[in-house]
């Protein structure tokens, strides 16, 4: 049996196709302003990877902000209640869930069997989420992807106290001219990112296992930093985290092809 | 349904009913919050009106005069003020509820005058004390009014005016036994309507328009395609919109505490000693308001008891940002309902509807919760 779930994220499309519960295949594309062309760029890719046309998925559950606007979606579920079940279904001790994406940061509870309890997100404010690091990479002229890597060769980590990502990044400009080192700034950056999450998870709680899922999951730095501050691991996922929503969704899809 | 468009004609700033009233010659003043007594005005022959801002689509003269962190309705009503929207009014009431109101009344005085101002104080716990103080504040305004508006508030109109208010606040819980049921033959979202148009037209038409709305209701089948019945609690709402975002993803709202709704009406006012006496009484020891220093283990007991009588699923806590009484009162409600197991979440809101995406994602993961359990 074959299906698929499809995320359309606010700064990214995500599509895994499972075949037979296995993940068979799966794309990350760059969103486009129409949700259903991002979450067709998103399948189209993914089913192009392993030589499937749509008609052969039986069943594609949607999620992500474009959730209703995926024209080839059976049905929805919020990308809460998917990246629990992603995240559950590889490591099943995993009780609180961290997604940071484009724009939102989330902390998500789950139960043993992976069903969602409780979760806090932020309010109207794009600090502390991928969005933030994006125009932090842009203003220190860096790749997205060196962000984690660069802020660990830190040795006099700079403070970024600004809760606002645009005024952070005034604060960011002001350090640049103070001649503060690249890495100290990049540091004091995943560092606010991190502050921003513990206070999620002081909204929530903390019960462990945890784990990050997300793009910014893959941001070293602010792993390493929140691993600080909660003073325990994060579990690592065996797959790229940022298609926790997709995978997620399609997880539920199996589920509904089969009670079909 | 013809009488809910009675109540609907209600919702515009100025409506026909206020038009009416002004046509015979007689006042309208603008009152801030549910601890100001509409009763002191009504009997004056004076329309009293709940001050609502929600045609105001963005505040840049408010954002100058009171800073954007101050919460958006406060702001909402300002610009409103400056633009000249509340022409209608004959004047303003207004109170100590919180800083934030208070700034308005300080801000419409300097910056958008009526012919008309009133500030009263209202004691911040209630005691024997602060209702005897209270008793004083109301005689004042009494006085007040009668002055300004060539009245005479007589013992007999404060009485008759008291008998009306009464009546709608009978008729409104009425109207919220009927949510009980397990198929409710109304939404939240007409409620909200019913609720707004209550605060801003006369109070006799509105007990005529509710009493006809409530024996319509008598044989109207229920809803039964809803998923969850939802309390709403929190900060300033008189918006059928924001309600409509929850109704629409399957959670039917049932009972709240709201200003405009249950906290508004849930008390009578004692009847049979002296008016002001029995007002005061009432004004100061009804649900209260975050902004009561000693009143949260009644707001807490408050909510358990409506959240077993109206059979709720799950409270969402709306909270108006920088609404600081909401926000520090949610926060401990919530550990309440933890201890309660009951389900809840907890939304940040402005005053207008504004992203309703992200609202939807979040009440949407709130149904699933509750659909899992």
């Amino acid at each position: 049996m074959i299906v698929a779930g499809c995320d359309v994220g606010s700064l990214t499309g995500k599509a895994v196709i499972l075949k037979d519960g296995e993940i068979f295949s799966y794309s990350i594309v760059p969103t486009t302003p129409k949700p259903e062309r991002t979450a067709k760029n998103a399948m189209d890719k993914a089913l192009e990877n392993v030589n499937l046309s749509l008609d052969e998925i039986g069943y594609i559950v949607g999620t992500g902000y474009g959730r209703v606007k995926i024209p080839f979606a059976n049905s929805e579920l919020s990308e809460l209640s998917c990246h629990g079940k992603g995240a559950h279904s590889f490591i099943p001790s995993i009780r609180t869930i961290i997604d940071v994406g484009g724009q939102d940061c989330k902390v998500i509870k789950v139960s043993k069997d992976g069903k969602i309890l409780d979760f806090a997100m932020n309010d109207k404010c794009a600090a502390g989420t991928g969005r933030f690091l994006e125009v932090m990479a842009k203003t220190l002229e860096l790749d997205l992807e060196e962000l984690g890597p660069i802020s660990l060769q830190s040795k006099n980590q700079a403070k970024i106290t600004a809760q606002c990502s645009v005024f952070a990044e005034t604060e960011v400009v002001s350090l640049m001219a103070d001649g503060i080192e690249v890495p100290d700034i990049v540091a004091g950056i995943n560092d606010a990112i991190a502050s921003r999450i513990m206070s999620l998870i002081y909204r929530v709680g903390l019960e462990e296992d945890l784990t990050m899922t997300g793009g910014v999951a893959k941001n070293i730095g602010v792993v390493t930093f929140l691993e600080k501050k909660l003073g325990i691991k994060a579990i690592k996922l065996p797959v790229d985290p940022q298609i926790m929503g997709a995978l997620g969704a399609a997880l539920t899809a199996k589920e509904k092809a089969q009670i079909q | 349904m013809a009488i809910m468009e009675g109540f609907n004609k209600a919702l515009p700033l100025s409506n026909p009913y206020i038009n009416d009233w002004k046509n015979e010659g007689k006042k309208v003043l603008g009152y801030f919050c549910s601890y100001i007594p509409e009763e002191l005005m009504y009997a004056a022959d004076i329309l009293p009106i709940r001050v609502r801002a929600r045609t105001c689509a963005d505040t840049p003269m408010a954002d100058a005069y009171m800073t954007p962190t101050t919460c958006s309705y406060t702001r909402c009503c300002l610009e409103l003020a400056n633009r000249k929207q509340y022409n209608f009014l004959d004047g303003i009431i207004s109170c100590n509820c919180c800083d934030q109101v208070r700034r308005l009344y300080d801000n419409i005085r300097y910056k958008a005058p009526f012919p008309y101002h009133y500030i009263m104080g209202v004691p911040g716990y209630v005691s024997d004390t602060t209702i005897d103080w209270f008793k004083h504040e109301l005689k004042k305004l009494k006085l007040n009014l009668e002055n300004n508006f060539e009245a005479k508030i007589s013992d007999e109109k404060l009485y008759d005016s008291i008998g009306v208010y009464n009546k709608s606040r009978t008729l409104l819980k009425e109207l919220y036994l009927l949510r009980k049921h397990d198929n409710p033959p109304i939404t939240g979202t007409e409620t909200m309507n019913i609720l707004s148009a209550g605060v801003s037209i006369p109070r006799q038409q509105f007990n005529k328009l509710l009493t006809q709305q409530l024996s319509e209701f008598k044989g109207k089948a229920g809803i039964s395609d809803y998923k969850s019945r939802i309390m709403l609690v929190g900060s300033m709402l008189d918006e059928p919109e924001y309600i409509q975002v929850i109704e629409d993803l399957g959670g039917l709202v049932v009972t709240d505490s709201l200003c405009l709704g249950t906290r508004y009406f849930w008390d009578l006012v004692e009847v049979g000693k002296n008016p002001i006496d029995s007002l005061a009484e009432r004004y100061l020891s009804k649900i209260s308001c975050p902004r009561m220093t000693d009143g949260h283990p009644q707001r807490v007991q408050f909510l358990i008891d409506l959240i077993k009588e109206f059979r709720v699923d799950g409270v969402i806590f709306q909270r108006m940002k920088f609404c600081a009484l909401w926000w520090a009162e949610i926060f401990m409600l919530r550990d309440n309902l933890k201890e309660e197991g009951v389900p809840f979440l907890d939304l940040e809101r402005e005053y207008i509807l504004s992203g309703a995406g992200a609202m939807k994602t979040r009440v949407q993961t709130f149904m699933e919760i509750m659909e899992s359990r």
